[in-house]
């Protein structure tokens, strides 16, 4: 209120100058703003909604966002998982369609098949993706994981030993992963997962989705032949009417043309799981065939390799019933018998499906379709239209748990932050020691060498002052390689004292100082002499109070510092045990974006309350300059 | 004494037994540190707490197997910092490790590929394994395995060479070679129309990867893909050209080679893949490639069309390569892709069902070689302990060892991956059930890919050798028609440089100019450093002259004031003199961290003062604080202003504006990282896009992106830079301006004659202050782009650091750093005087 007069405030001139002023600073106001509150926003958020950018998030108030991240979830974050399963095709999460929740009876009668389904015909909600499981927030079927590994073994250590891997600690242990769904994934059954496996059976059912096999066979068409689907049925003889309608066959397709049966056996053959591919007494022949190939001829080399089989003759080796789930070399042996063309006949493949099994479940319990329809309300034509309603089960039970996975999804993101920051590694603590260090080296040196310098009159006080001083005019650039050298051979590298002593003492803050010490009246100091009181109490009772203020501003300059530090605190602790907050912070590159905004604002909490509470200190350390 | 205590250990039986199993492997020690526990950190170990991928898990029951023959090593994996700007993904191992072992972190067992093997060496990080070597050759049927493991004297002229001593040692052990190959998708190529093979030529590639690329919305399908120079290198030497030379065979002594007639050829042709004009016919639909200077194209089946008539209708395209950060080869929607066959793993876990591999395109030469390479094991040069040193050597003979490899077999045949599995080991550990598994020309595509390859460049400094590169492929890259004079103009600049960087090779009457040159410039700094070091004490000096000096202190006191003093001067001296003057030392040195530093004389300066790339980074940095003096400079001085006038809403316009400070200033930067996502999605894409203005790729963005680094350091400290403003306008007394309005001064002169004075100190102080750290200034740089795209971000300070502390060249970056200084000292003693003539206060404010 100064270079506009107060007379002319109502004059045009000056209305319209107040008026653009306003303009000016709501609007620079705003561009402060958006970026925080995106920030702050999409920290509540998940790879589907992330893109959104509305303020608030919109699963906050709405059921079918709520929904639709649940899927997304219940996914693994996988579009292809979720297209395998839901029997779509879209290119991204939140493109999917939601279908009508499924009734009571049905999510009872599903419930009861999904617990009796056998350990690798479902996957968990939480297998992480081939990423680490990190990326999407910890779900808390992780943290239940790890603390029911721990309270198994006891300590890290054990479990480490245990499982032959390196943990630095137990946040670094994660659910093996699971593909069940994938040709490729023929997994160990080491001690590892089978612990995993035995705690994915007392997993609640909501946890644990149908592998969804019969889907390949669309997806496989699609990715040979194209989307086309008129040339699909030209060539293969078929009349599909779309990708949505493509049932697949469980057997041989004794009536379709020779390119179909082609097909098949090549879906089969190459990418369907061999879980679920199995072989029909006609097989059994070529199964001994096989066997004596692989094993030279030679019983015994086959009964070195299985202890468990008793067999006089490779005549004796039945079909297995199940593919073997912990048994490595019959494994392999299954993946070599049904993969390739010369062992196993085709026409003697088929599928035993999670949706081929809830089918015939659900068949032996109705008895017909419509009986089924009359229960659910569904309108199936017949049972091969019948699948899994795994993902109207989903939209069921997010709904019906709406509070709950809500708030489960406000704070993943904060809890998975938390957990690495505060949890893992000590980046927090080493912050916090170099922020106390930092705070009380300078708070102390700095100081008493101003108050020797301007109380004890030395001669040699302004060289000293000079001494203190001069580097100013030397560019930093310089002494940060020697200093680095410097501090490499005298083993601080590593060290907190790496981080605090080359800063401790600064010439500048002590001349201020100085300059504030002078200033003070002289009769205190006399008055205070004459009392006898001793150089330490005059110190720390009459001058130190004296310069609170531009102390505090000190202090917080040095807490800023120290907190914000980033550059030097990489390079002189490059040891991830000496790695502060911003480091961290830095290094967070396996995270989403909303994991990272979570992160942002976490580490800007401490700062925060710092401003929010010393407003005064900060406007009363400023100092300015006058000429003289 | 060792010996015999030794002999007294082995007769013990345990340790009998230990050497009766190790004895499988020749050359492996029976045991370490005589069976006392000894921990060793291994570069490339796997975490193996997610050891789904097959080849992670062969590796964890490798480590496994060895821990079980010695129970007494522990095996802790190496894991270090992402460092900002290191370059592409792939090349990150080449400065982390030199980074650990200057920070002290590195780990015991280092992986060291060909290009970075020299600096390693040169540098005495690694331990020469003579020694070792001996007794592995001497062990019985040592002979065989060492040369097994070791076939190709190619091989051998990268593991001997002679160390920082000047003998010839061992110091690497290569479990495994790499053969580079070409792989495609055979769905891709039939989609398009194409045969499930792999192009023979470079022209029938070339016409392949536009008959597959489709980068239009909902397709997305791309040929190949050129991100770095490193994929550049089969092109060079399929063209028959070369990258490093020696200069005779066995000469420790290279030179680039990549500038000659052939390499035009190579390049021209890597230009086509990435920026040749190519059409979708709008008619037909037909891709073809046309002339970068052609006006009318016509198709094959005849359809006419001009250039700007296909370009308005989308049908005009430029390379077959996919945008830059997509990976279109692990998604499969890209045709071919150069990889790595290894002696161990065909073709690394890919379905042999779905990519085929052959050997690359040959050049118009008829020539194809691709890379040769290996992840050699070696062990580092620091340690002290014989234990350490002996578990190291214990662990890299058993990786290397048939044992591993045949853990490595079982592991992946167990796992059903024997088709992925090299034949020659399948049949070396009887798996002869699974060979018919294995494409049968894979065994003979990767001996010939061997036999044909040319060794990743290893000579002095190779490891900058796809920067070096990437500087004149960047230049080509831009061209719109690659003219084989501009080319290969641009090329011998950039092969010149290359020599001059990695090599050193500089012409004597070159190198005398410089260092007269240098010697100047260090004398006249010198000098004028001294006289304003004179001048500083003289000035302040006087400023700094006590009033009230007492005349005489007691000793006693003195003493005291003293001790008090001790810590502050002990750190001023030995954190800041100190340094000060050994900076002095070293800028005229080679200094290195291990061996002794040689005298340079004024060759740092010298070189500094020549280098292009210091004077372009000097360029960046004038850009840099002009935009960010121009744009942040006067921005909180007219918010305080602007504060100081409105009637109300002030405080919370305040609170407002001093948000960004509420956090960090690396926060802000990471923050503003992801509000910059070049892709459409991105948050500030998204809303340029609601306004109409066309998207924009932000620190991707040669031109622009030193403008975006900028905007959230003025962004952030406009609010918090205004209070100090604040703080000096409420200093000025109210009168001031009731007295000049009654003397009708107006809203400017008021603001002349009353507020700029007033501020002026303040002003004067706070212009000079960011100049100069805005000279400095290099954090932003580092954390947001690390000096790319293309360099064009890179200023000074981050080439002080970059030099220092990634390609650990203390030396030559301190001499730099001196420069910088002698070119700032203007400022810096304006800056001195100017606060020698001030006061400082309290403001006393609100």
């Amino acid at each position: 209120m100064a270079h506009i007069s107060k007379v002319g405030r109502k004059s045009w001139s000056s209305r319209s100058a107040f008026t653009l002023m306003y303009i000016l600073l709501i609007g620079g106001g705003i561009t402060m703003l958006l970026p925080f509150m995106v920030m702050v926003s999409n920290s509540f958020k998940s790879n589907l909604d992330a893109q959104s950018y509305d303020l608030i998030p919109v699963y906050f108030t709405q059921q079918k966002m709520l929904t639709m991240k649940y899927i997304e979830q219940q996914s693994n974050y996988d579009v292809t998982f979720y297209n395998q399963v839901a029997r779509k095709n879209v290119a991204a999460m939140k493109e999917m369609a939601l279908p009508s929740p499924a009734s009571a009876e049905e999510v009872a009668d599903y419930n009861t098949f999904v617990a009796a389904l056998p350990v690798n015909y479902t996957i968990t909600v939480a297998r992480g993706a081939q990423w680490d499981s990190r990326t999407y927030g910890i779900h808390p079927m992780v943290t239940e994981y790890r603390a029911a590994i721990f309270a198994q073994y006891q300590s890290v250590a054990s479990i480490q030993q245990k499982y032959g891997t390196q943990l630095a600690d137990l946040q670094a242990l994660s659910p093996p992963q699971e593909f069940w769904n994938a040709r490729w994934y023929q997994p160990q059954i080491d001690d590892r997962m089978a612990d995993f496996l035995a705690f994915k059976k007392r997993q609640p059912l909501e946890r644990l989705v149908p592998v969804a096999i019969e889907s390949i066979w669309p997806t496989s068409l699609r990715t040979k032949h194209g989307a086309d689907i008129a040339t699909i049925n030209t060539k293969l003889g078929t009349t599909y009417t779309s990708f949505d309608s493509i049932d697949m066959p469980l057997q041989y397709p004794v009536q379709a043309s020779a390119e179909f049966q082609k097909a098949w056996e090549e879906c089969i053959r190459k990418e369907v799981p061999i879980w679920f591919i199995r072989a029909d007494q006609t097989a059994l022949s070529a199964w001994h065939r096989f066997l004596r190939d692989r094993f030279q001829q030679d019983i015994s080399l086959y009964l070195k390799a299985h202890p468990t089989v008793s067999a006089v003759s490779f005549d004796d080796i039945s079909l297995p019933a199940e593919t073997p789930l912990t048994d490595t070399i019959a494994m392999g042996e299954w993946n070599d018998f049904v993969g390739k063309g010369q062992n196993a006949p085709a026409t003697s493949l088929y599928l035993d499906t999670a949706e081929s099994r809830y089918r015939n479940w659900l068949m032996a319990k109705y008895g017909t379709t419509s009986a089924i329809n009359k229960t659910y309300g569904t309108q199936y034509v017949d049972a091969a239209a019948i699948f899994p309603p795994t993902i109207q089960v989903m939209v069921t039970d997010a709904t019906t748990n709406a509070g709950k996975i809500r708030t489960e999804f406000v704070t993943r993101n904060y809890r998975s932050v938390i957990d690495y920051l505060l949890l893992h590694g000590r980046s927090f603590f080493n912050t916090i020691i170099f922020i106390l260090l930092s705070l009380l080296v300078t708070l102390t040196v700095n100081p008493v060498t101003a108050y020797a310098l301007s109380r004890f009159n030395l001669k040699s006080t302004n060289k000293l002052l000079l001494f203190l001083m001069a580097t100013m005019a030397f560019p930093a650039e310089i002494a940060m390689i020697p200093n680095f050298l410097l501090l490499r051979e005298l083993g601080l590298l590593n060290t907190f004292w790496a981080l605090v002593l080359p800063g401790m003492a600064n010439g500048f803050s002590i001349f201020l100082l100085k300059g504030m010490f002078d200033g003070l009246p002289q009769d205190l100091y006399e008055a205070a002499e004459l009392d006898g009181a001793s150089e330490l109490v005059i110190f720390w009772r009459i001058t130190m109070p004296l310069v609170k203020p531009f102390l505090a501003y000190m202090a917080l300059g040095t807490f800023i510092g120290a907190y914000s530090a980033f550059a030097f605190a990489f390079i002189l602790c490059p040891n991830p045990k000496m790695w502060t907050m911003m480091v961290y912070l830095q290094q967070m590159d396996w995270a989403s974006q909303p994991i990272r905004f979570a992160a942002y604002v976490l580490a800007s909490i401490p700062t925060l309350i710092v401003f929010v509470t010393c407003q005064r200190i900060i406007m009363q350390g400023i100092v300015l300059p006058t000429e003289k | 004494m060792r010996f015999f205590k030794f002999l007294l250990l082995s007769v013990s039986l345990g340790c009998f037994l230990q050497i009766a199993q190790a004895n499988d492997i020749p050359g492996l020690p029976g045991k370490v540190n005589g069976g006392k526990p000894v921990d060793i950190t291994v570069y490339g170990l796997p975490p193996a707490t997610d050891a789904y991928d097959i080849g992670a898990k062969a590796n964890v029951a490798v480590a496994q197997e060895f821990m079980k023959r010695y129970p007494n090593v522990g095996l802790k994996p190496f894991s270090f910092l992402k460092v900002p700007g290191a370059g592409a993904a792939g090349m990150a191992q080449d400065t982390d490790t030199l980074m650990a072992m200057a920070g002290g972190v590195a780990p015991d067992v280092l992986n060291v590929n060909f290009r970075q093997s020299d600096s390693f060496i040169r540098q005495g990080f690694l331990l020469p394994l003579d020694d070792y070597f001996t007794a592995w050759e001497n062990a019985p049927g040592g002979k065989e395995e060492l040369a097994r493991t070791i076939p190709t004297e190619r091989l051998w002229d990268v593991a001997r060479r002679i160390g920082p001593d000047g003998n010839m040692h061992t110091y690497c052990l290569p479990p495994m070679l790499y053969a580079m190959t070409m792989q495609y998708r055979k769905d891709v190529l039939r989609n398009a129309g194409l045969p499930e093979r792999a192009p023979k030529t470079w022209d029938e590639f070339y016409d392949n990867c536009v008959q597959v690329t489709d980068p239009r919305p909902g397709k997305g399908i791309y040929g190949y893909n050129i991100e770095n120079t490193w994929r550049l290198t089969w092109i060079l030497w399929s063209a028959g050209s070369e990258i490093l030379k020696q200069k005779e065979p066995g000469s420790q002594e290279w030179f680039a080679a990549y500038g000659d007639d052939k390499a035009v050829i190579g390049y021209q042709f890597a230009w086509k893949i990435v920026k040749g004009p190519w059409v979708i016919c709008p008619t037909c639909e037909k891709h073809y490639a046309i002339e970068p200077s052609a006006n009318q194209v016509k198709c094959p089946n005849g359809h006419s069309f001009s250039v700007a008539d296909l370009e308005s209708k989308k049908s005009l395209f430029h390379g077959v390569c996919p945008p830059p950060g997509v990976d279109t080869w692990s998604e499969g929607k890209q045709a071919f892709s150069t990889n790595y066959m290894t002696d161990m793993q065909m073709a690394g876990p890919i379905d042999p069902t779905l990519i085929g591999v052959a050997l690359v395109p040959a050049g118009p030469t008829g020539i194809s070689s691709a890379e040769l390479n290996s992840t050699m094991l070696a062990i580092n040069g620091t340690i002290k302990d014989q234990a350490k040193k002996d578990a190291a050597w214990a662990y890299i003979r058993f990786r290397s060892s048939e044992v591993a490899k045949r853990i490595t077999t079982r592991i992946f045949v167990d796992g059903g991956y024997a088709k992925y599995l090299n034949p020659a080991y399948l049949r070396e550990f009887g798996y002869t059930e699974y060979l018919h598994d294995v494409p049968p020309d894979w065994e003979e595509i990767y001996e010939k890919a061997l036999e044909s390859a040319h060794p990743e460049p290893y000579g002095k400094n190779a490891q900058q050798i796809y920067n070096e590169m990437d500087k004149g492929w960047d230049l080509i890259k831009m061209m719109d028609n690659p003219e084989t004079s501009q080319v290969k103009m641009l090329l011998s600049e950039n092969v010149a440089r290359t020599n001059e960087r990695l090599i050193g090779t500089i012409p004597p009457a070159e190198r005398n100019k410089r260092d007269t040159v240098a010697l100047i410039c260090v004398i006249c700094s010198l000098i004028i450093f001294a006289i304003m070091f004179k001048y500083t004490l003289a000035m302040y000096g006087e400023a700094l002259a006590t009033p009230n000096q007492r005349s005489k202190t007691a000793f006693r006191r003195t003493l005291i004031a003293w001790a008090i003093m001790a810590p502050a001067l002990g750190a001023v001296l030995l954190f800041q003199y100190y340094p000060l003057s050994r900076g002095s030392v070293i800028a005229f040195q080679n200094y290195q961290l291990l061996l002794g530093s040689q005298w340079l004389g004024v060759q740092n300066f010298g070189n500094v003062l020549f280098a292009t790339e210091f004077w372009e980074a000097m360029w960046h940095s004038l850009i840099f604080a002009v935009l960010t003096i121009g744009l942040g400079f006067f921005a909180p001085v007219i918010l305080a202003l602007m504060l100081r006038e409105i009637p109300r809403g002030s405080l919370f316009i305040r609170i407002i504006y001093f948000l960004p400070s509420v956090t960090t200033g690396i926060v802000i930067m990471l923050l503003w990282m992801q509000l910059y996502d070049p892709s459409q999605y991105g948050v500030l894409n998204q809303t340029l896009a609601a306004l109409h203005i066309p998207t924009q790729k932000f620190l991707t963005d040669p031109k622009l992106a030193m403008l975006w680094i900028i905007l959230p350091g003025v962004w952030a400290s406009v609010g918090p830079g205004s209070i100090i403003y604040l703080a000096a306008l409420q200093q000025v007394p109210d009168e001031y301006y009731e007295a000049a309005e009654i003397d009708g001064a107006g809203f400017f002169s008021k603001l002349r004659h009353i507020t700029i004075p007033y501020l002026k100190p303040l002003l004067i102080i706070n212009f000079v202050g960011a100049s100069i750290g805005a000279f400095k200034s290099f954090e932003p740089i580092w954390i947001m782009t690390g000096g790319g795209p293309a360099e064009k971000t890179v200023v000074v300070g981050l080439e002080i650091w970059r030099n220092a502390f990634m390609y650990l060249r203390y030396g030559y970056a301190t001499a730099m750093g001196w420069i910088l200084a002698s070119l700032l000292i203007g400022f810096t003693i304006f800056q001195l005087r100017y606060l020698s003539k001030v006061q400082f206060k309290l403001s006393k404010s609100e």
